[in-house]
């Protein structure tokens, strides 16, 4: 053991502390990137020296930085992230869906509805009256476009599902890309233990991304690289491979397969997508077509029962319905009545009393058996807007209830790799003070070779 | 171990409260200034469907109310009409009751018929009385006017509307003493009629009529009278049918030319200005009197005789002459010339005349042919009161194909399907009949009979219903019958009894008169009761607004709960609100500030 061994842990200590400012330096520059997991450098007592019989460890490396990380948490954060994408994505598309509802303060369906009921009722009262048949067109041609915009409102948001579909599949697509690319990367770097603290972050970030869009399983195996698998099993990233997926029509599949995934894919925003596509829209079009038909048959039915100003057979006061799923968009007054309200049957028989107008009227308080229940058809609509509002009501609690849990897993996340701006700065002392202290060993050790020399004059 | 805390997790913990308690704040504004805790389907989906029915209770309540006014308006109409009506009847009874005692004469009886004229006319006029577009004591026929003056004194009109071929048609009556009103149904805008051989083709309703062309309207019925007198005049444009369909309907009747009036019959020459008079029947060719035989003596006698001894004139193309006197004095001798046959193809036109007579077309007051086609009469009609007879083609096809069924009751009610339209007349009942001969019946083609009783009335004995309340159809009007006929329920036919007393009046016939002043108090109780009934009925309606104010109340109140927001509760859940986002504001200032060590290394 020598003076020249004393300079070279010396020299040691002056690089380890710096390299370590270093780290310091990049985690506080780091503190508010997304997805950034703290560093931590590893220190390391080494190189033997023999002294007599005894040995010692001068000297110190640094042989590798830890990124400080949960890999468990990591697990739960990917999934809360698919269903906070889902809830996310489920009560945006709600809420627009429940302004179309929104009539709690007038205008709405119902309202045009008791309109329509109300102008039967009047001219029953004055079945030759002019005004009253023209109240009754007017009224009828509200209720029917009321009914053609509801239609094409939903029918458009649905529209945009679809649409937001497929660019939802070209990001996943992306993504999967990118994290098999990374795979590589990390890989050839040895993986965890390697130098690829960065390539990781990144990756991680990707992941978290592509769980947000749709439901995932992954493995991470010993080289470092990650295998995903879709909710179904299917396997869609393998080391640096990555699988496409792509649209037929509406189905998304592996691309080049027949595999579908379309009922396999439940959560993320693309499962939630694919709900209000396939379901949560389409049911309230359904019912909305239903209520429809039933008004349309119910009018129409009564209406060729009875005789019209110039005492002919009524006819269809609406176009009939022709497919179920197109009656509402389909609603119109038919174009004979249109041409001439004299036309509207608002008599039972052919001498022009008022009372097929009063029973059309009195449709208001009929029960009409609609498949699913039999109720009048504002207690149809009613229970629709219902069924509306409980969706909505739903999708609000269970995003807030995953919200609570998404931000106690983030804190959970910061607490572990976040970076805390007090613990760095009290690095930065330690390693400027064992900086300085290295330098002080210097100057001893010089100081001790100056001795050296000049015990040789 | 205590927790290791970041800057990461202050920060982001701080946004997430103070979004949390933006968004609470939000709520509590929204629902302070809609002053409703329901505000979209999601704050209260069970309240929303709750707030939906009880809205449209209140629509419906608000709709029946002003059903409740209408019908008692009208039922106020009604009250006021039945006493002036009243007070008329008293009049005339107090007169029959003068005009019976021993110091009236002939003379002053007299006097009376036309006072007792008056009161009927007067009568009339209350008794044809409208509420908006309605007669009040019309039954359900309330499109036309309940009662017509010559009743029982209406001519022998016999008219058929003739199906020429095709489908789709109207229909005709005959009656001899009773048919008033002929409604022609079935004709659209492009159809044809054929009125004195010339085709009038219908157009819209509101357009102006050129030569050649008549509106169509969905709600206009021709009298006999109105139709004849149209026919009569041979005018385009002049009168309006109504209806759907695409056919051809042609009106057949002896067409007449007639010359302008002459001062005598056998003085004055009627003109020679050389060449032969021809007479031109339709289609059946002509009749020619040959220039030697009219000279410049030839009188107006003459030259009737001339035509009517022609040898041309005789088969399909014959013809009558006759002269006729106006009764004016002035040139009131006038000459015509009517084709024996009906239709169009018996047209008379004179293409050559020598004389100075100016022929014009002109029709005979009377219809006198009728096509052998379809059509509908009711030669006597038997039954008890005033109905409308419908046949209606289920479904189409030829004569042999269709199907149809009848209806005495105006179209409520329908017999079973029926298939013999070929086999000739189809008994509707009560002497009502329809005769189908040829034709293609479409699905829903209509033939109407409104037959009328003997006597005044016209309407029915329905009476028109209007909701006051859910599922509660309300009958408010009183029918003609009930108060003016021996039909129904009363017995004493009111005008009947007026043109009794005027004729007893007019005929010095004091016994009659004697009778009718019985007739009349009867008279006066049937109208009394009538009044009655109307007060009892807004009576009814007085209950029924009283139910409605009551309904809308509670809906009131019960929307009220589900929906109002609690004013006092929201302030005061604002204010914690308000409270709680200050202090997060003020911690969110403090993270940068006095929290980090940063500000301790110098």
């Amino acid at each position: 053991m020598g003076v020249n061994a004393t300079l070279n842990a010396a020299r040691l200590g002056l690089a380890v502390s710096q390299f370590a400012i270093d780290v310091t330096a990049s985690n506080v520059t780091n503190v508010n990137t997304p997805g950034y997991v703290r560093q931590r450098p590893e220190f390391e007592a080494t190189g033997v020296v023999d002294v007599g019989a005894k040995s010692f460890q001068v000297g110190v490396d640094v042989p590798m930085v830890k990124r400080v990380f949960d890999r468990y948490l990591e697990f739960q954060i990917a999934e809360g992230q698919m269903e906070q994408g889902y809830g996310a994505t489920m009560q945006d598309y709600l809420q627009r869906v429940e302004g179309l509802f929104n009539e709690t303060n007038g205008g709405g369906v119902s309202e045009l509805l008791g309109a329509f009921w109300s102008a039967w009722q009047n001219l029953s009262t004055n079945p030759q009256g002019g005004a009253e048949r023209t109240v009754v067109l007017a009224a009828a041609q509200d209720l029917a476009n009321r009914f053609r915009e509801f239609s094409n409102d939903l029918t458009s948001i649905r529209m945009d599902a679809r649409d937001k579909i497929r660019t939802m599949v070209a990001d996943i697509n992306s993504d999967a890309r990118k994290i098999a690319e990374l795979n590589d990367a990390i890989m050839a770097e040895g993986g965890e233990n390697g130098n690829a603290n960065l390539l990781l972050n990144e990756r991680s970030t990707l992941l978290m991304s592509l769980a947000e869009k749709i439901g995932i399983n992954y493995i991470e195996d010993s080289n470092g690289g990650i295998a995903i698998y879709l909710a179904s099993g299917s396997s869609l990233v393998a080391g640096g491979n990555a699988r496409q997926l792509e649209m037929v029509v509406d189905d998304i599949r592996i691309a080049g397969t027949t595999e579908s995934l379309t009922a396999g894919i439940t959560t993320g925003k693309l499962g939630a997508m694919l709900e209000v596509r396939d379901r949560v829209v389409a049911g309230y079009l359904d019912s909305l077509n239903t209520l429809a038909a039933g008004i349309v048959g119910a009018v129409n039915d009564r209406h060729a029962a009875g005789y019209t100003a110039g005492g002919e057979v009524g006819g269809n006061f609406f176009v009939p319905v022709g497919a179920l799923d197109t009656a509402a968009r389909n609603m119109s007054v038919s174009a004979d009545i249109v041409a001439d309200p004299n036309r509207i049957a608002a008599s039972t028989t052919v001498d022009g009393n008022g009372d097929n107008a009063r029973e059309i009227g009195a449709i208001s308080d009929l029960s009409i058996n609609w498949g699913t229940s039999i109720t009048t058809a504002n207690g149809y609509y009613g229970a629709l807007s219902a069924r509306v509002g409980q969706d909505v009501k739903n999708a609000i609690s269970r995003k807030e209830h995953r919200d609570i849990i998404m931000n106690q897993l983030e804190e959970k996340w910061e607490s572990v790799s976040g970076v805390s701006v007090d613990e760095e700065m009290m690095n930065l002392i330690k390693y400027q003070m064992g900086y300085n202290a290295a330098g002080r060993l210097v100057t001893v050790a010089d100081e001790l070779m100056e001795t050296l020399i000049n015990l040789g004059k | 171990m205590s927790m290791r805390v970041t800057e990461g997790m202050k920060f982001k913990s701080s946004l997430y409260n103070l979004n949390t308690l933006q968004s609470a704040s939000k709520t509590i504004m929204d629902q302070m200034s809609s002053q409703k805790k329901v505000n979209r389907p999601s704050d209260d989906p069970t309240g929303v469907g709750k707030i939906l029915d009880i809205r449209h209770v209140q629509q419906m309540n608000e709709q029946y109310r002003r059903n409740i006014d209408g019908a008692d308006s009208w039922l106020m109409m009604t009250e006021a009409k039945l006493t002036d009506l009243n007070d008329l009847l008293v009049n005339a009874r107090e007169l029959a009751i003068a005009q019976a005692t021993a110091t009236a004469t002939a003379e002053t009886r007299r006097v009376a018929a036309a006072s007792v004229d008056q009161l009927a006319e007067q009568m009339f006029s209350l008794a044809n009385s409208r509420y908006r577009d309605r007669y009040i004591f019309a039954g359900s026929r309330s499109d036309q006017p309940p009662f017509s003056r010559d009743g029982f004194l209406g001519g022998g009109v016999d008219l058929a509307m003739t199906m020429a071929s095709g489908a789709n048609n109207g229909f005709g009556g005959t009656a001899s003493t009773v048919i008033r009103s002929l409604r022609v149904t079935n004709v659209k805008v492009g159809d044809t009629i054929t009125l004195e051989g010339t085709v009038y083709t219908a157009i819209e309703s509101g357009a102006a009529p050129a030569v050649g062309q008549f509106n169509v309207g969905a709600t206009d019925a021709q009298t006999a009278d109105g139709l004849r007198t149209a026919v009569a005049a041979a005018q385009p444009g002049v009168y309006t049918l109504g209806g759907a369909g695409t056919d051809t309907i042609a009106i057949t009747k002896n067409h007449q030319v007639s010359a302008q009036g002459w001062a005598d019959t056998a003085l004055t020459p009627v003109g020679d200005a050389g060449g032969d008079l021809v007479i031109q029947v339709g289609s059946q060719g002509t009749i020619t009197i040959a220039d030697g035989a009219i000279g410049a003596a030839t009188t107006l006698e003459q030259l009737r005789d001339l035509i009517n001894a022609s040898p041309d004139n005789a088969g399909p193309r014959a013809v009558t002459a006759a002269i006729v006197d106006d009764g004016s004095g002035v040139n009131p001798y006038h000459l015509t010339i009517t084709a024996d046959n009906g239709g169009p193809e018996y047209r008379v036109s004179l293409p050559g005349n020598p004389t100075n007579l100016l022929f014009s077309s002109l029709n005979t007051a009377e219809v006198t042919s009728l096509s052998t086609n379809n059509r509908a009469h009711f030669s006597s009609f038997a039954g008890a009161a005033n109905r409308t007879s419908v046949l209606k083609i289920l479904s189409g096809g030829t004569l042999a194909d269709a199907t149809y069924a009848v209806s005495q009751d105006g179209g409520r009610t329908w017999s079973a399907e029926m298939t013999d339209l070929d086999a000739g007349v189809v008994e509707i009942g009560d002497g009502v009949t329809m005769t189908f001969s040829a034709g293609v019946f479409s699905a829903n083609d209509i033939f109407t009979v409104r037959a009328s009783t003997p006597g005044y009335y016209d309407g029915d004995g329905q009476e028109l219903a209007t909701d006051i309340g859910e599922g509660s159809p309300f009958a408010y009007s009183i029918s003609g019958e009930a108060v003016f006929t021996d039909r129904g329920e009363v017995e004493t036919d009111v005008f009947e009894v007026m043109t009794d007393l005027k004729k007893a009046l007019e005929t010095n016939d004091v016994e009659s008169i004697r009778e009718q002043i019985d007739k009349l108090k009867d008279a006066n109780d049937q109208v009394q009761l009538g009044i009655t009934t109307s007060g009892v009925r807004m009576d009814r309606m007085e209950v029924a607004r009283n139910f409605q104010s009551e309904y809308d109340q509670r809906a009131a109140d019960m929307l009220s709960k589900i929906e109002d927001a609690d004013m006092t509760k929201l302030v005061t859940d604002m204010a914690t609100t308000q409270l709680a986002l200050q202090s997060s504001y003020l911690v969110t200032s403090k993270l940068t500030q006095e929290t980090s060590i940063l500000n301790f290394l110098k």
